[in-house]
């Protein structure tokens, strides 16, 4: 075998050297796929699934690619001419090709195995890797681990084998390439007619799926060996020498015969008026040459509307595939067009034949664009009719299916066929460019869709918004009008690309925009801040002095769960759903053993409970004011939230706080109303108001409460757990309005950090009589902004003018959803006012 | 040696090279013992077909102008100078006559001839060395 | 001597078109053999036959006793070929394209190889695709002498090439030929082949027209010049072996290429009533070539001149 290697050394390096750019153009394309993929939020959980095809996609890639460099390429340059002048025999040549492109596929696969290694020590599959199934039409058929690892193997390889077969028998590479399509498809279009056959005349009987794998698996081997046998037999008559008998004069393209053509060509008919327009006359060459190739893209896209149309997409969770396969192949299609437009007949070469007669490049331009208008708005006129006529048909799955909207449809064809033009003029290469060029559409709507947040959108306005998505969108076919001109002149490679660069720029940045506003509209602190916000924070844990604990109380208002009662014979037993009782004797229960100096701390599903009892008891009060029962009910009631607000005070979380505050309000409602005046003088009244006096330990408590939260949250997440509340706030219901990646990551990082500081600020700023206007935007702008307008907000000077202010104090919703929202609001500083006049 | 080779002047490549070899010796240029370049060197300098150039040699050595050195390739003969003028006159007397019959086809007299013939003798006596005829042949 | 080169009865039939009928030719080892012929004459057919890219409708073909059907590999190996603009791979270096031809080759090769390049003083470093035209025709013609093939088979390799280049190509030709190797050449250029080749070949609507030693042909052909009385003055047809390859009239004057002249001819017209004078000139290579081709020669019409009457053997 060495001797082998080495009499061929040359030949092997050869083909090496050519298949190298494809292999490191897939690899780098893979990556940066995955790269865009991890980048991706975590709830695009389509796109995680379709994730992992992506290293597996790439070895089948390069097996469509791999003959039409190795072939295609060889025989538009007439090179292999050359070579066969050598003392090489066709056979030897051939078998070196076939030989190094299944080398080269095996190191496709190693590379991507490694990556998909790469990916599982990152951990981007937390489930561990599991082969997908395979396409399979229309149907699911369950396949064993080893058989589907091997299928997938040996069906890159059946791949290499037809794209060699397809270069070699045709003549024109990109229908070369484009044929491989339905070649690849073949086996399994076997396979599911061998099982409707099978369906036909056994009916729907359960096959076993080791069977149905195995039977899979024989007709892709059978496949390769016949096409390899095809192909080896095309290869043979392309290389040796050309048959005298069969010769054909005419341009036949898929003789396989005088692959070099000979000079007879029959004449061609000359119509007898030339066209009068440039663009007609380029129109008319469009189709002119490459039939072949634009046949099988109208295919293509013929497909896809079909699909698009009477299979439809799936909707997430049924179990139907839908049109999912045709979708994709006519938006493959699609992108295939755009690279058609600058190839063939669209070649600089050729178009310089109209520039030298004095066509403009804008002219140019449109000529090569008016076949895609042509073919796209008679894929939509398909769409629209096979649409009214499916939609309309009784199917037994229409409720399981999606059809796109043809304005959707439209836009996604337009700029996948923008993109790819673009790709196309600009890349030198056909075989990396149909490559590059779905892969560059995927790759910029998935980085659009994940860099873009909600967020920076509304700071920069709607209408900005709209100008800067519509020029994006339409960018690369301005790109290619602007470089038309250089491309027309024959400038290509490195100093074509260099033309597009501040196209690129624009197309990469534009999509940025949002997330660079909103970053840098993001209230973030300073490190500064941040560090002295540390300081003070250790300073007050290290200062506290008080243990809390947390009040449990079912509430058994509509609860099922009844409260265990002392019953006079020393036992508990749930008390009967008739004899609730609704007092504020059970509250006292659950913690008169407890010392008052503790803390306390209640969760809010617990104090609307005890909030709504006291509220019950007070409207039965006031209802019969006379009512004996009713009044010690309410002064029961009164002592224990009185002590209940003592006892919320110290507590380090913010929540207790505004608890406390909520409290507070109700009992000095209480004491306001008309019904209680002449009870005041009673203990639990002037308990009361006592509480209410006490305005002055307010604010270094609500202090306490934010630094030490803010410490607690700050240590856990650093600890690595999920940090999921802030003081007692749950975080989930802040976390919607962060969209995006960089919404997801400003969240983590920094928002909790801002509110706590400008919480401070707040209290500094109320303190020293200022207004805190500004610290109750930037607390708005953080966490309720994308819901309400701030004027509109809990923090709004309107939400804390006197009467709204109260009622949102007792509001649950506001209560336990905004930070602050009610410090020194208008009940406060009625209070307060009171407290100085009394 | 310099030469200068016209296909397509109507007279053979070989004799071309033939009468430009005699001509050099008769002038001196090639003088007798004089070795003279291999057949590929000609040829190359030439560019001319090797094997006219060889039909050439072999030509010029039957006439005993040019003879084989053993080890060494083709010297001028002995002797050749003397064989080479004589030639040479009877090239040019060739040359004479061509140019008589010329003048009496297109109907000069003999004495007509003549008279020009002296004429342009006495010009050009003393005055050989300006010859406007480019290169023999 | 071996015929190097033997065809015999070449027929080749395209749909719809005979490139070759029957084209029998012998080429001698050592010998430069030059093929003429119109674009379309079935020159580059020939080529392709005795290369083995093409099989003949029927006829034998044979190279250095080998059928290029069957032992196409021993002929390419002691074969060179040259086409014009060979397609070499454009992404190779000088040097890389040196050493992959070299692996299909012996060790002689490479050096063989880099010399020839170090004496066209092409930089081996440079990529094919940024080589001048005649630098590639220079590297092509160096691949294919690098394993001193015993014949050496050009296709118009210098057509659109600068003088510099063509000499070039000429002198390797003269240098085969001088080592004793055979060269068959297919061109246009008149001019060099007069210089370099041994035997001529014409091909003409598929059918070999002549094919003699360019001396011999030289001598054989010669045009005929008269002046006549009269423009209505009958020409004695000439006897065989003379050919008339062609005639023309100008006027008082005809004048016609005649195949195998002799002076018995030359008295016959002269003593012609109504000929005033007859004269004889040699005619260069491309003259002969095209009137074996059947053209007439090109003039420029000048106001007022009569037009000519062109005819092929004969009279008026």
């Amino acid at each position: 075998m060495t001797k082998g290697l080495i009499n061929n050394r040359g030949l092997i390096w050869k083909e090496v050297r050519q298949l190298v750019p494809l292999v490191a153009t897939l690899f780098a394309v893979g990556l940066v796929l995955m790269l865009v993929w991890q980048m991706s939020p975590a709830d695009m959980r389509e796109m995680r699934q379709h994730g992992r095809y992506i290293p597996l996609a790439l070895p089948g890639l390069f097996a469509v690619g791999a003959a039409a460099v190795t072939v295609g390429q060889e025989r538009d340059q007439k090179t292999i001419l050359w070579l066969t002048s050598m003392p090489v025999s066709p056979g030897r040549l051939i078998r070196i090709k076939l030989a190094v492109c299944t080398a080269a596929l095996g190191v496709m696969w190693i590379g991507c195995w490694a990556l998909i290694k790469i990916e599982l020590m990152v951990g981007a599959f937390p489930g561990g890797f599991r082969f997908p199934f395979l396409p399979n039409m229309n149907q699911e058929v369950f396949i064993t681990r080893q058989v589907a690892f091997l299928s997938w193997h040996l069906h890159t390889l059946y791949i290499l084998v037809c794209g060699f077969y397809t270069s070699w028998r045709i003549k024109n590479s990109f229908a070369g390439l484009i044929a491989i399509i339905p070649l690849a498809f073949a086996p399994f279009a076997v396979v599911h007619l061998g099982e409707s056959i099978r369906r036909m005349r056994v009916g729907l009987t359960f096959m076993d799926p080791v069977t149905s794998d195995l039977a899979a698996l024989a007709v892709t081997l059978a496949a390769t060996v016949i096409v390899g046998a095809l192909a080896w037999r095309a290869a043979m008559r392309v290389l040796s020498p050309a048959g005298a008998k069969k010769e054909s004069g005419d341009a036949n393209r898929l003789s396989p015969y005088a692959v070099f053509g000979l000079s007879t060509e029959t004449p061609r008919r000359v119509p007898d008026q030339p066209f009068r327009s440039t663009t007609l006359a380029m129109l008319r060459q469009s189709f002119g040459n490459n039939r072949l190739s634009l046949l099988g893209i109208l295919l293509m896209i013929l497909v896809g509307v079909i699909g698009a149309t009477a299979g439809g997409l799936p909707y997430f969770g049924s179990s139907r595939s839908g049109g999912s396969v045709q979708i994709f192949c006519g938006l493959l299609g699609v992108c295939f067009l755009g690279v058609f437009a600058f190839t063939g007949d669209g070649r600089a070469e050729r178009l310089r034949f109209f520039s030298d007669r004095g066509a403009s490049s804008a002219k140019l331009w449109l000529g090569r664009h008016l076949l895609a208008v042509g073919v796209l708005g008679f894929a939509s006129l398909l769409y629209l009719l096979v649409g009214v006529i499916s939609q309309s048909m009784e199917r037994e799955d229409r409720y399981y299916v999606y059809m796109p909207p043809l304005t959707l449809a439209i836009l996604l064809a337009v700029y996948c066929y923008s993109l790819s033009q673009w790709v196309g003029q600009t890349v030198r290469g056909l075989s990396i460019s149909l490559i590059l060029a779905p892969a560059a559409t995927v790759a910029s709507l998935l980085t659009a869709g994940a860099v873009l947040p909600q967020g920076g959108m509304t700071t920069i306005g709607a209408f900005i918004t709209l100008a800067l998505a519509v020029l994006w969108y339409f960018l690369p076919l301005i790109a290619t009008l602007l470089s038309m001109r250089a491309y027309a002149d024959g400038v290509q490679g490195r100093k074509l690309v260099a033309k597009s660069v501040p196209a690129l720029a624009l197309f990469v940045a534009i999509p940025l925009f949002p997330s660079t506003v909103e970053y840098f509209s993001y209230p973030i602190i300073t490190a500064a801040q941040r560090s002295s916000l540390a300081h003070q924070a250790t300073k007050a844990k290290t200062s506290s002095g008080l243990s809390i604990h947390s009040i449990t109380f079912q509430t058994p208002i509509g609860g099922r769960q009844l409260p265990d009662v002392n019953r006079s014979d020393g036992s508990k037993s749930a008390v009967a759903y008739d004899d609730r009782n609704f007092s504020a004797a059970h509250l006292a229960n659950v913690y008169a053993d407890d010392a008052q100096k503790r803390g306390a701390m209640c969760d809010p599903a617990t104090f609307n409970g005890i909030l709504s009892l006291a509220s019950f008891a007070k409207v039965q009060f006031m209802h019969s004011p006379k009512d004996e029962h009713a009044l010690a009910e309410l002064n029961d009631w009164m002592e224990t939230m009185t002590k209940l607000a003592r006892r919320l005070r110290p507590s380090w979380r913010v929540i207790d706080q505004d608890h406390a505050d909520a409290i507070v309000s109700w009992v000095a409602d209480t004491l306001a109303s008309d019904q209680y005046q002449m009870h005041l003088d009673q203990p639990a009244a002037q308990a009361a108001q006592e509480l209410i006096a006490d305005t002055q330990g307010w604010s270094d408590a609500r202090r306490r409460a934010v630094l030490i939260s803010w410490y607690q949250w700050n240590e856990k997440s650093q600890s690595g757990a999920p940090a999921d509340q802030f003081g007692g706030y749950s975080i989930d219901s802040w976390y919607g309005i962060h969209r995006g990646g960089l919404g997801q990551w400003l969240f983590r990082n920094h928002m909790i950090d801002s509110i706590a500081f400008h919480l401070l600020e707040l209290l500094d700023a109320e303190e020293q009589g200022q207004s805190s206007l500004q610290q109750r935007k930037t607390l708005h702008e953080l966490i309720c902004r994308t819901y309400q307008v701030f004027e509109r907000g809990p923090y709004s000077d309107r939400a804390r003018r006197n009467g709204a202010s109260q009622a949102a104090l007792l509001n649950t919703e506001t209560r336990t959803n905004y930070p602050g929202a009610q410090w020194y609001a208008a009940w406060e500083k009625e209070l307060t006012q009171n407290a100085i006049t009394d | 040696m310099l030469f200068t080779i016209d296909p397509s002047n109507g007279v053979a490549i070989y004799l071309q090279i033939v009468r430009q070899i005699k001509f050099a010796i008769a002038e001196r240029t090639l003088r007798p013992g004089q070795l003279i370049p291999s057949v590929r060197a000609l040829s190359q300098q030439m560019t001319v077909n090797p094997n006219t150039v060889t039909r050439a040699l072999q030509d010029l050595q039957a006439e005993g102008i040019v003879e084989t050195l053993r080890g060494k390739g083709m010297v001028v003969c002995e002797g050749a100078t003397a064989t080479c003028r004589v030639q040479r006159k009877e090239i040019i007397a060739d040359r004479i006559a061509g140019v008589l019959s010329e003048a009496l086809s297109a109907g000069l007299s003999g004495k007509e001839v003549q008279q020009i013939v002296s004429r342009k003798l006495k010009t050009l006596e003393g005055k050989v060395a300006s010859i406007s005829s480019p290169v023999p042949d | 001597m071996n015929h190097i080169i033997e065809t015999s009865d070449l027929k080749m039939r395209f749909r719809g078109c005979d490139a070759l009928r029957g084209v029998s030719l012998n080429v001698d080892e050592g010998t430069v053999f030059a093929l003429l012929g119109e674009n379309g004459a079935g020159k580059t057919t020939a080529i392709r036959i005795l290369t083995g890219f093409q099989l003949p409708t029927s006829g034998t073909c044979r190279i250095m006793n080998l059928d290029p059907a069957k032992d196409a590999l021993e002929i390419r190996r002691r074969t060179g070929y040259v086409s014009d603009a060979p397609a070499l791979y454009d992404w190779m270096g000088v040097g890389e394209i040196g050493w992959f031809a070299a692996t299909l080759y012996d060790e002689q090769f490479l050096p063989r190889y880099q010399e020839s390049i170090r004496r066209y003083e092409i930089p081996e470093d440079r990529k094919i695709r940024h080589l001048s035209k005649g630098q590639r025709a220079k590297v092509a013609l160096s691949l294919s002498l690098a394993h001193d093939p015993e014949l050496l088979i050009l296709d118009e390799p210098t057509s659109g090439l600068d003088p510099m280049v063509r000499r070039d190509f000429l002198e390797s030709m003269i240098d085969r030929a001088a080592s004793g190797r055979t060269v068959f050449l297919s061109s246009h250029q008149m001019a060099e082949v007069e210089r370099v080749a041994d035997v001529i070949a014409i091909l003409h609507n598929g059918k070999v027209r002549v094919c003699e030693p360019l001396d011999t042909l030289k001598d054989s052909v010669t045009e005929v010049a008269i002046s006549l009385e009269d423009p209505l003055v009958a020409l004695p047809t000439l006897p065989a072996p003379a050919e008339v390859l062609g005639e023309q009239s100008y006027g008082r004057q005809r004048s016609m290429v005649v195949r195998h002249y002799d002076s018995a001819m030359h008295d016959l017209l002269a003593t012609r009533v109504g000929v005033t004078g007859v004269a004889e000139r040699a005619l260069s290579l491309e003259e002969i070539f095209i009137a074996f081709t059947g053209r007439s020669q090109s003039r420029k019409p000048v106001d007022g001149a009569e037009v000519p009457m062109v005819t092929e053997g004969g009279v008026v």
